[in-house]
C-alpha cells in the first residue's frame, strides 16, 4: 500500500515535471512587430508596393519556419505598414506612428526623399531604419541604425558602363536626362564619378520637369549634343511607365544610339509603350528571368512573388528580399532585445545572398555611403524587341568595399 | 542656334495646342449654357484617355474604334454628371465651383485607386515619323492635330449651322431671353455637357497613346484650358482656337529655353488679361 | 454686462480651460500631435471663411500658408535667424503680398477671382519650386528645427522640443488668430463685411468704401494662413512647394463648408468633425478624399448650412416643439 503510493506519487511528480519542462518557462510565441514605411500611393508607389511585398513574403516565410527567437522567447513577426505618399511630412508622422504607437524597433523603407525625416524620428529611437537608395547624408557614423539594402547608383551605373565598354567600346559622349526631383544633385555627383571611371564623356545631364507630358522638346534639346549614348538617370522608378515613352519619343526625335537605363521602369511598359522598331539598342539593370545566369534563389523568390501577388516584381524588391530574410534569420543570432547590439552584430553580419555570390555590408567614402549591398550582378540589352541578359564579370569590388 | 531649333517648337507646340484648344472649348461650351465652370473638367480629359486605354488593352477593340467609343462613353458620363451635380446647383457659382472641386478629388482618387498610382503607356497607332523642313514629326501627332481640327470644324458647324446649337448661342447670350423665347433650358444642360465632356474625352483618347495616362494628367490640363478660355475670351469658339494655339506655342518654346519657370505661363497670362482686358482678344460678354 | 454675454464669456473661459488641460488629459504623444494639426486647421479654415463673408472665396489662401511657411523656414535655417524674429518678419511679408495682390484683383469678382486666386496659388508654387536658394528647389526645405528656445532671466531655458511645448506654442498663436477673426467678425466691420457679400453695389452707392473693407478681410485672412503655415513647420519640420497644394491642403474647403458657411462656429465645428473622421479614416486612408469629396457634395447640395446649419434646425424646431405644447 505504501509502496503504491509512494510510486503514485513519484509518478505523478515525473509527469508534472515532463510537462512543465515541456511547455518551458518561457510563454507562448509573442509578436514582433515590424514596420515597412514606403510609397504605397504616389509617383513611387510601384516601389514601395515591391519593396512591401517583399518584406511580407520575407515575414512569411521566417514564421513558416516558426518565427526568431531571440534569448529564450519566440516571436511572431508581425508586418505592420504605413504608407508614405512620397511625402517626407507624411513619411514622419507614419514613422512617429510606428515608432511610438506600434513600438517597432524594425523598419523597412524608403526612398532618399523621405528618408532624413524618417531619420529625425528613428535615429534618437534606436530604431533600425532600412533604407533603400542610399545617399551620404542619410549614412555614417552620425546614424549608426540605418542600413541600406540596396539601390546605391552608382553601383547600377557600374554594371552598364561595364557592359557598354565591352560591347560598344566605340560609345564615349554621355547625356543624362531626369525630372527635377530631389535626388538631382544626387545623380550628378554620382555620374561626375562614375563616368570618368569608364573612360566616357559626360556631357551633363538635362532636367525636365515633373509631369512633362511631351518629350519632344527635350528630345531635341538632348540630340542637339549628339551623344552616342542618352542615359535615362532615375527616371525609371521617377516616372515609371512614363520613361519607356521617353526612350519611344528619343528614338521618334531620330535617335539612335545608345540608351542607357540604369535605373529600370516598372515590368512590362517596355514593351507595351515602345514599339518593337525603336525597342533596340537599350542597355539596362533590367534582367529576364529566364535567362540561364539567373540563380536558383532568385527564381525561387521571383515565383513565390509572381504566385502570392499575381504581378511581375522589379529588381528593388530582390534586394529587400536578400536583405529582409537575412535579417531575420540574424535576428535568431541575438541575445537580447537591445537594438544597440543588433547594429554592432548586424554590420559583420555575413550571408549567402540569392544573387549568387557571398552578401556584407561594404561603404567607401569615395561614394559617401555606409553600410550598402552589393545584390545583383545582372544586366541586359534589349536588341529587337527581346530582353537578354548578362551576368558582369570583373565588378570593381575596389571602387565600393572599404579596405 | 540651328534654324530646326527654332523651328521645332513651333510646330511641336501648334500640334499640342490643338489638343488644348479642343479640351478648352468643352470647358467654354459648358460654361456658356450652364454659366459653370466645370474644375473637374481634367479628371474628364482623364477619363477619355482611361477610356480608350481600357478599351484597347482590356478588350482588344481597335484603336480607330476605340477613341469614338470612348468619346461617346464620356459624353454620356457628361450628361449623368449634369443631372446628378450640377443641375442642383441651379446656377449658384459658388456652390458649382465648390461641387467641382469635389469632383476633382473624387475622380482622382477613384481614377488612382482603380488604376493605381503607375502611369501607363499604350501602343501608338501610327509609331512612325515623318520628315518635315528637317524636322522630325511622329505621324499620331500630325494625326491627333487634324482629328482636333476636324472636331472643332464640327462644334464650330453645330453651334453656328444646326437649330440645337443657335438656341445655345442664344442661352449663352441671355439665359432669360431664350426661356421667353421657349427654348427648353432643361434640355441643353444635358447637351451642353456631354458635347463638352465628349471634347475633352476626345482630346484624352487622342493624346493617350502619344503620351501616357495617369490619375494626375488632369491637372495641368485644367490650368491650361482655364487659361486659354481666359485669353481667348470666355465662350468664344474661335477664342478658344486661337487661344489653345498661342498657349501650345508658348509653352512649347518655353519648355525649350526656359525650362520649369515656364509652367508659370499659363497662369501669368491668365492674370494679367483678367486684370487688363476681362473679355480676353475675341469674348463677348464680360 | 447682460445675461447672454456673461454666459458667453463663461462658455469661452471654459474652452480655453479645457484646451489648456488636453496636454495633462491626453497622454498618447501620437494623440497630442493629431489634436495640435487639428488647432492649426481650425486657424487655417477660419481665416478662410473670413475672406468668405465679403463674398469672395480665395482658393489660393493655401499659397499664404505657403508663403509663411517658407520665409520663416528659409530665414532660420538658411539665415540663422531667431524663430521669433523670423516669425513676426514672415507675417509681414505675407501681409504685404496680400495687400498688393487684393488692391491689384480684388477689383475682379465672381468666378474670375476664383480663377484668379487658383492661378496665383500656382504661381506661388512654381515659384518657390525654382529657388535651390534659400528655398530648396523642388525638395524644400527639410530638417527644420523646433522653435528656437526662449531664455528668460532667472529661469530654465524654455524649450520647444517636447509635444506638449508645440501643443501649447500652437495654441497661443491658433487662439491669437481665431480671436482676432471673431473680433473683427463679431464688430461693426464684420456687418459692413456681411453687406458687402448682400450686395456690393448697393454698398458701394451707400459710400461704403468696398474696396477698402474686402482687402482688409483678405490681408487679415491671409496673415492668419500665414500663421498657419508658419505654426505647419514647426510641427513637421519641412516644407515643400507641393505641402500646401496636394488635395490633403485643401482641405478647409471641406472642413468650412460642411461645418457650415453661414456662422463663426461653423467651420470649427466642420474641423472637429472631419479631424475626428480622418482619424478613424485611417485604415482606408486612400479612400480619405473620396470620403471628403462626397460629404462636400452632399453638404452642398442637400444639407444647405452644413452640420452647424443643421443643428440649428433641429435647436430651432425643438424649441419649437415646446412652443407649440405650451400654446
Amino acid at each position: 500500500m505504501r509502496t503504491r503510493c509512494a510510486l503514485g506519487m513519484a509518478a505523478a511528480v515525473v509527469i508534472i515535471l515532463v510537462v512543465l519542462s515541456g511547455i518551458g518557462w518561457a510563454e507562448g510565441p509573442k509578436t514582433l512587430n515590424i514596420g515597412v514605411c514606403v510609397p504605397l500611393t504616389g509617383p513611387a508607389a510601384n516601389i514601395g508596393m515591391n519593396h512591401y511585398n517583399a518584406v511580407q513574403m520575407a515575414i512569411e516565410n521566417q514564421n513558416a519556419k516558426g518565427g526568431v527567437t531571440i534569448g529564450n522567447q519566440k516571436y511572431l513577426l508581425k508586418e505592420v505598414a504605413r504608407d508614405t505618399k512620397f511625402d517626407p511630412a507624411v513619411a514622419k508622422t507614419a514613422t512617429e506612428d510606428l515608432v511610438f504607437d506600434k513600438k517597432v524597433k524594425v523598419i523597412f523603407g524608403t526612398t532618399p526623399v523621405e528618408t532624413s525625416s524618417m531619420q529625425t524620428v528613428t535615429e534618437p529611437n534606436k530604431v533600425i531604419l532600412f533604407v533603400m537608395s542610399p545617399t551620404p547624408m542619410h549614412t555614417g557614423p552620425d546614424k549608426p541604425y540605418t542600413f541600406s539594402d540596396g539601390g546605391l547608383f552608382a553601383k547600377m551605373y557600374t554594371l552598364g558602363g561595364l557592359y557598354i565598354k565591352k560591347h560598344y567600346p566605340q560609345a564615349k559622349k554621355v547625356v543624362s536626362v531626369h525630372p527635377d526631383l530631389p535626388d538631382v544633385p544626387l545623380f550628378i555627383e554620382t555620374e561626375k564619378k562614375i563616368m570618368p571611371y569608364f573612360g566616357f564623356d559626360w556631357l551633363g545631364l538635362e532636367k525636365f520637369p515633373m509631369g512633362t507630358t511631351d518629350f519632344s522638346t527635350l528630345a531635341a534639346k538632348v540630340l542637339e549634343k549628339k551623344p552616342d549614348i542618352v542615359d535615362t538617370a532615375g527616371c525609371g522608378p521617377a516616372i515609371g511607365g512614363i520613361s519607356a515613352v521617353l526612350v519611344k519619343q528619343l528614338r521618334q526625335a531620330g535617335f539612335e544610339g545608345l540608351v542607357w537605363m540604369p535605373l529600370v521602369p516598372p515590368p512590362g511598359v517596355m514593351e507595351e509603350a515602345v514599339p518593337e522598331q525603336y525597342l533596340t539598342k537599350i542597355v539596362t539593370n533590367d534582367f529576364n528571368v529566364s535567362s540561364p545566369v539567373i540563380t536558383k534563389e532568385y527564381k525561387d523568390v521571383y515565383n513565390q512573388y509572381m504566385a502570392k501577388f499575381k504581378t511581375k516584381p522589379i529588381d528593388f524588391m530582390g534586394e529587400a528580399a536578400n536583405c529582409s530574410k537575412a535579417f531575420f534569420e540574424f535576428l535568431n543570432t541575438q541575445k537580447t532585445m537591445d537594438t544597440a547590439v543588433w547594429i554592432r552584430d548586424f554590420e559583420k553580419y555575413r550571408w549567402k545572398g540569392i544573387f549568387g555570390h557571398e552578401e556584407f555590408w561594404v561603404g567607401k567614402p569615395v561614394f559617401g555611403i555606409n553600410r550598402f549591398l552589393i545584390s545583383s550582378l545582372w544586366v541586359s540589352e534589349w536588341t529587337n524587341g527581346k530582353l537578354v541578359t548578362e551576368k558582369v564579370e570583373n565588378f570593381p569590388y575596389d571602387l565600393f568595399v572599404a579596405k | 542656334m540651328s534654324g530646326e531649333a527654332l523651328l521645332q517648337p513651333l510646330i511641336a507646340g501648334l500640334l499640342t495646342g490643338m489638343t488644348y484648344v479642343l479640351v478648352a472649348l468643352g470647358l467654354t461650351v459648358i460654361f456658356s449654357i450652364m454659366n459653370v465652370l466645370n474644375f473637374a473638367h481634367g479628371e474628364i480629359y482623364m477619363f477619355g484617355a482611361f477610356c480608350v486605354y481600357f478599351l484597347c488593352t482590356l478588350l482588344h477593340l481597335n484603336y480607330v474604334l476605340a477613341l469614338p467609343v470612348a468619346i461617346v462613353l464620356v459624353g454620356v458620363f457628361g450628361i449623368a454628371m449634369e443631372r446628378i451635380c450640377f443641375r442642383p446647383a441651379q446656377g449658384d457659382m459658388l456652390t458649382s465651383v465648390i461641387v467641382s472641386i469635389a469632383l476633382i478629388w473624387l475622380f482622382q482618387t477613384a481614377a488612382q485607386l482603380i488604376f493605381g498610382g503607375e502611369p501607363r503607356a499604350m501602343r501608338e497607332f501610327l509609331p512612325s515619323t515623318v520628315s518635315f523642313l528637317h524636322i522630325r514629326i511622329s505621324q499620331s501627332r500630325l494625326a491627333a492635330g487634324l482629328i482636333s481640327l476636324l472636331l472643332l470644324v464640327a462644334v464650330n458647324f453645330f453651334v453656328y449651322r444646326t437649330k440645337q446649337g443657335k438656341a445655345m448661342q442664344a442661352v449663352a447670350q441671355d439665359r432669360d431671353a431664350a426661356a421667353l423665347q421657349g427654348i427648353d433650358l432643361d434640355r441643353l444642360g444635358p447637351l451642353g455637357f456631354a458635347i463638352g465632356c465628349a471634347l475633352a474625352g476626345a482630346a484624352g483618347g487622342i493624346m493617350a497613346p502619344i503620351l501616357y495616362i495617369d490619375a494626375t494628367m488632369g491637372g495641368s490640363v485644367l490650368g491650361k484650358s482655364l487659361a486659354i478660355i481666359v485669353l481667348g475670351g470666355v465662350g468664344s469658339i474661335p477664342g478658344a482656337a486661337v487661344g489653345g494655339l498661342i498657349v501650345g506655342v508658348v509653352e512649347s518654346y518655353g519648355q525649350r529655353f526656359l525650362g520649369y519657370p515656364s509652367s508659370t505661363f499659363p497662369f501669368l497670362i491668365m492674370i494679367i488679361i483678367l486684370l487688363f482686358k476681362r473679355t480676353g482678344l475675341m469674348g463677348r460678354k464680360a | 454686462m447682460s445675461r447672454k454675454t456673461a454666459w458667453a464669456a463663461i462658455l469661452d473661459a471654459a474652452i480655453v480651460a479645457v484646451l489648456l488641460c488636453i496636454p495633462l488629459i491626453v497622454r498618447n504623444y501620437y494623440w497630442l500631435g493629431a489634436i495640435t494639426f487639428m488647432l492649426v486647421n481650425v486657424l487655417l479654415t477660419t481665416s478662410f471663411w473670413l475672406v468668405m463673408t465679403t463674398g469672395q472665396v480665395n482658393l489660393g489662401h493655401g499659397a499664404f500658408a505657403a508663403i509663411g511657411a517658407y520665409i520663416s523656414a528659409a530665414l532660420v535655417a538658411v539665415y540663422g535667424f531667431s524663430s521669433w524674429l523670423s516669425l513676426p518678419i514672415a507675417l509681414a511679408v505675407a501681409g504685404v503680398v496680400a495687400l498688393v495682390i487684393g488692391v491689384i484683383t480684388l477689383r475682379i469678382t465672381g468666378i474670375y477671382f476664383i480663377i484668379t486666386t487658383i492661378a496665383l496659388a500656382e504661381v506661388v508654387r512654381i515659384v518657390f519650386g525654382m529657388w535651390e536658394h534659400p528655398f530648396g528647389g523642388l525638395v524644400g526645405l527639410l530638417n527644420l528645427r523646433p522653435p528656437t528656445p526662449i531664455a528668460l532671466p532667472r529661469l530654465p531655458e524654455i524649450r520647444f522640443v517636447s509635444k506638449p511645448a508645440l501643443y501649447y506654442l500652437v495654441l497661443v498663436f491658433v487662439l491669437l488668430g481665431v480671436g482676432i477673426v471673431r473680433r473683427l467678425h463679431r464688430s461693426s466691420i464684420g456687418l459692413v463685411f456681411r453687406g458687402i457679400k448682400e450686395s456690393d453695389s448697393l454698398a458701394e452707392h451707400v459710400g461704403v468704401n468696398t474696396m477698402g473693407y474686402k482687402v482688409l478681410a483678405f490681408v487679415v485672412g491671409s496673415m492668419c494662413a500665414a500663421l498657419g503655415g508658419v505654426l505647419y513647420t514647426y510641427m513637421t519640420g519641412n516644407i515643400q512647394p507641393t505641402s500646401f497644394t496636394m488635395v490633403q491642403a485643401n482641405y478647409y474647403i471641406v472642413w468650412a463648408a460642411v461645418g457650415g458657411l453661414a456662422t463663426f462656429g461653423g467651420p470649427i465645428l466642420g474641423v472637429a468633425a472631419l479631424n475626428v473622421l480622418s482619424e478613424f479614416l485611417r485604415p482606408v486612408r486612400e479612400y480619405e478624399p473620396i470620403i471628403y469629396a462626397l460629404l462636400l457634395l452632399v453638404a452642398m447640395l442637400l444639407f444647405k448650412g452644413g452640420l452647424m446649419g443643421a443643428i440649428r434646425r433641429i435647436w430651432d424646431s425643438a424649441g419649437k416643439i415646446g412652443s407649440k405644447e405650451e400654446a
